[in-house]
Order: C-alpha cells, then sequence, then structure tokens
C-alpha cells in the first residue's frame, strides 16, 4: 500500500530491532512498552510472530511507525493504536500511516487510549470521535482520606438491585461465567480478557461476574499511604446496566477498606453513573482524586482518547496500553 | 477575495492557534520560520482553515501543503468546486 509517496506495511519479524531504534531516535524517551521485553511481547507480539506495527518508509528508511494492540483474535480485529512515531523530516508520513493502519491490519474498528489533548485534532482530522475520557469516583464516606484531596463530599445513595458479583477464580472460568458482549467496540473476545487479565505481566487483577453472566468487572486495589484505592479497570457489559453493580462495588470497597473507588470511563451515560454511586470528577473539580499512586501524585489527571464512530464504544482506563506500572528504563 | 485579504485571514488562524500576536505571514512562510508549526499544528491549521472558510479537508487534500501559499492554493481550489 502506498499513501503520499511513502511505502506502508506492517512490520515483519526480524524488524522489531529496527522500530526499537526509530522510537529511541523520534521519541523523547526511551520506552517501557518497547524496551520492557514483558510490556514488548505481551502488548505487540500475541503470537510470538511479526511484531504489532505498522511502518511507513521512504526509499526503504522506516520514516514512521504505528504500534496497535488487538482487543480479540479475530481476522478482523478491532484494535487500538498505540505507539505513533513519525520522523519530522519525512513530512505527512505519520498520517499518512495512521490513516492506513486499519486498513493495513483489517481492522473493523480502531481507538485509542490516552492521547494529548493536542493530539486529538488529528484524529478528528482522520474521521475519529476525540473526546475527554471521563473520571468518577465514589468516596467511602470516612471522615478524613489520606489519598484523595476532598473539599466537598458528596456520597450518592445506591439503589438495592439485588446483583450480585462473583469472583471469576481464573481465565478457563471465563466462558462459563461471562457471556461475551459482541455489540460492544472494541470487542473483547475471551482471548483478549484471559491475556489481559490473567496473565498480564508485573501487575494482578480481580476479575468479577455479575450473576447473570452479563457484565464483567475487572479491578486492582491499589495500596497507598497506609490505606488503599478500589480501582476499576473495566467494565464489559451492556453501558445501561452498568448502575446494576453499584451496590456490588461499595461493597466491593468497604470489603477492601479502600477510601475511595474511582473509574476511568467513557461510553457509560454520566446518569448511569450516578445512579451507580459515582460521582463525576471535572476537569476543574475542587476534589482531588489522583490518578498516579506509586507513588501517590496529588493532582488530577486528564486522558483523552479517539474513537472510529461506533454504535456502543466503551473505553475503561485499562484499554489499549493503559493501567500499567510505571517501570522505568535506563 | 483577494490574496491580500486571504493573507490577513490566515495570519488571523495563525496568530490565534499559536497564540502569538506578532505573527507575519506571507506566502513564502513555512514551518522553517515558525518553531512551533510540527505537523500536529499543520493538521490543526488546515482544521482551523477549513472552519474559517466552509470548506471539507481530507488527507489527499493536505499532501503537499508546505506553506502559507500553498494553503491559499488549496482555500482557492476548494472554494472555487
Amino acid at each position: 500500500m502506498t499513501g503520499g509517496g511513502f511505502s506502508l506495511r506492517l512490520a515483519q519479524e526480524g524488524e522489531e530491532q529496527a522500530i526499537v531504534q526509530f522510537l529511541d531516535a523520534h521519541w523523547e524517551w526511551k520506552l517501557p512498552l518497547v524496551h520492557v521485553p514483558e510490556f514488548f511481547n505481551f502488548y505487540y507480539k500475541p503470537d510470538g510472530a511479526a511484531p504489532q506495527f505498522a511502518l511507513a518508509l521512504q526509499d526503504g528508511r522506516i520514516c514512521a511507525v504505528a504500534g496497535f494492540i488487538r482487543a480479540n483474535a479475530n481476522e478482523t480485529p478491532d484494535i487500538w493504536a498505540s505507539i505513533w512515531a513519525a520522523d519530522d523530516a519525512a513530512s505527512g508520513a505519520g498520517m499518512e500511516l495512521m490513516a492506513a493502519l486499519p486498513e493495513l491490519v483489517h481492522a473493523r474498528f480502531c481507538a485509542v487510549n490516552n492521547i494529548r489533548k493536542k493530539v486529538t485534532g488529528l484524529y478528528r482530522f482522520l474521521g475519529y470521535e476525540a473526546a475527554r475520557l471521563p473520571h468518577y469516583y465514589r468516596l467511602s464516606g470516612q471522615g478524613s482520606y489520606r489519598v484523595a484531596r476532598i473539599q466537598a463530599a458528596r456520597i450518592l445513595s445506591v439503589p438495592e438491585t439485588g446483583l450480585s458479583l462473583r469472583r471469576v477464580p481464573c481465565a478457563q472460568a471465563l466462558a462459563d461465567m461471562f457471556h461475551l458482549q459482541p455489540q460492544l467496540r472494541p470487542f473483547k473476545d475471551y482471548w483478549y480478557l484471559s491475556r489481559r487479565y490473567f496473565s498480564y505481566p508485573f501487575q494482578s487483577y480481580d476479575v468479577w461476574a455479575s450473576e447473570t453472566g452479563e457484565h464483567l468487572l475487572c479491578t486492582r486495589i491499589v495500596p497507598v499511604n497506609g490505606t488503599c484505592v478500589l480501582r476499576v479497570a473495566d467494565y464489559v457489559g451492556d453501558p445501561q446496566q452498568f448502575w446494576l453493580l453499584g451496590r456490588a462495588i461499595d461493597a466491593m470497597m468497604r470489603e477492601a477498606g479502600a477510601e475511595y473507588v474511582e473509574c476511568y470511563c467513557a461510553g457509560i451515560p454520566p446518569e448511569v453513573m450516578e445512579k451507580a454511586g459515582f460521582c463525576a470528577r471535572g476537569p476543574k473539580d475542587s476534589n482531588i482524586i489522583p490518578n498516579y499512586l506509586s507513588p501517590p501524585l496529588y493532582e488530577n489527571t486528564e486522558y483523552y482518547y479517539a474513537a472510529q464512530p461506533g454504535e456502543t464504544v466503551l473505553m475503561c482506563k485499562a484499554d489499549g496500553d493503559q493501567d500499567r506500572p510505571n517501570i522505568p528504563v535506563l | 477575495m483577494n490574496d491580500a485579504e486571504l493573507l490577513k485571514k490566515l495570519e488571523d488562524i495563525f496568530r490565534e492557534n499559536f497564540d502569538d500576536d506578532t505573527i507575519t505571514l506571507t506566502p513564502a512562510t513555512s514551518p522553517d520560520d515558525i518553531e512551533e508549526w510540527d505537523s500536529l499544528e499543520q493538521i490543526n491549521l488546515l482544521t482551523a482553515l477549513g472552519a474559517e472558510f466552509g470548506i471539507s479537508l481530507g488527507l489527499a487534500d493536505i499532501r503537499g501543503v508546505h506553506t502559507v501559499g500553498d494553503m491559499m492554493a488549496l482555500v482557492r481550489g476548494k472554494a472555487g468546486q
């Protein structure tokens, strides 16, 4: 495939080193995603063959790279774009490559998590919808907080729905306990869910399925400052039904002794989050719900995302290459 | 709209985008002349240009747009369609 005078193709087996060298030359710092082998293999070589990167070349020289992550193992997968870098001297290479990425991968749907606000314009130009990733939280209601900085505490009531969550003990139990949700974009299959939440390097998750099997919740308890925070990393289910899990999530927070539970998520209407007991944390909110906890950084963090238009786009914190530990590369 | 008026409108777009009222454009102005004008800002400028002149721009339209003069030609070409 060509575009704008560049040759555009998927990376081939053995090109990992060339990709890493290009990124080292054209990124501000050494990226853990490509320099930490566990990350590189998990995200970009799930089947051990060619690295999941697309390349733009000119005269045989790499001018831009775009990594991608599969949300399912289908031949026409839903994907997240991940690392995206271009040689400034090769004008247009980056845009041509990102425009071609879905077609190169035969992707049905493409999105990207945690982009800088200033980059949202690029994705909109390519036909994506780009927006701030909403942030929600629910306080435990304790008298004082060691992590959150609360100016005005608001504890919402949560309806008793009778819907309980059962822990999914292992990847093998997923298919029995959870029904896939093909209406969602991206569509996450058992292959993705098993790998992401039962085989993720450096970090473990608690995985819960509703008793109806129609809802999956993936959480982490993060110890910090002698207490802990409950983090909702992913929700897979009907966005309109998230509220059904509110009481169970509240119980989970109290059992963990967490001072709050928080959730970055786009695609669940704010009124549904509120019904689930979650307050929206605004961009200029006086309440501080720290995102970085190890070590804690006492400020609110804004995330942005982009997605191709779709009926039921659901983007959560752990999507794409996000919700991973900070491992510095020396 | 004559060239001077078109250039003035582009200058307003550049000043707004870069938050710099000292920017002065000629048709020859290029990214070599404005430090912050990178590929990202190129898209932001072209998006603003499209909104200002009510023209829809795609990837094929922006290939070969390297200078302010190229932008002026792009506007004239699209507006004339």
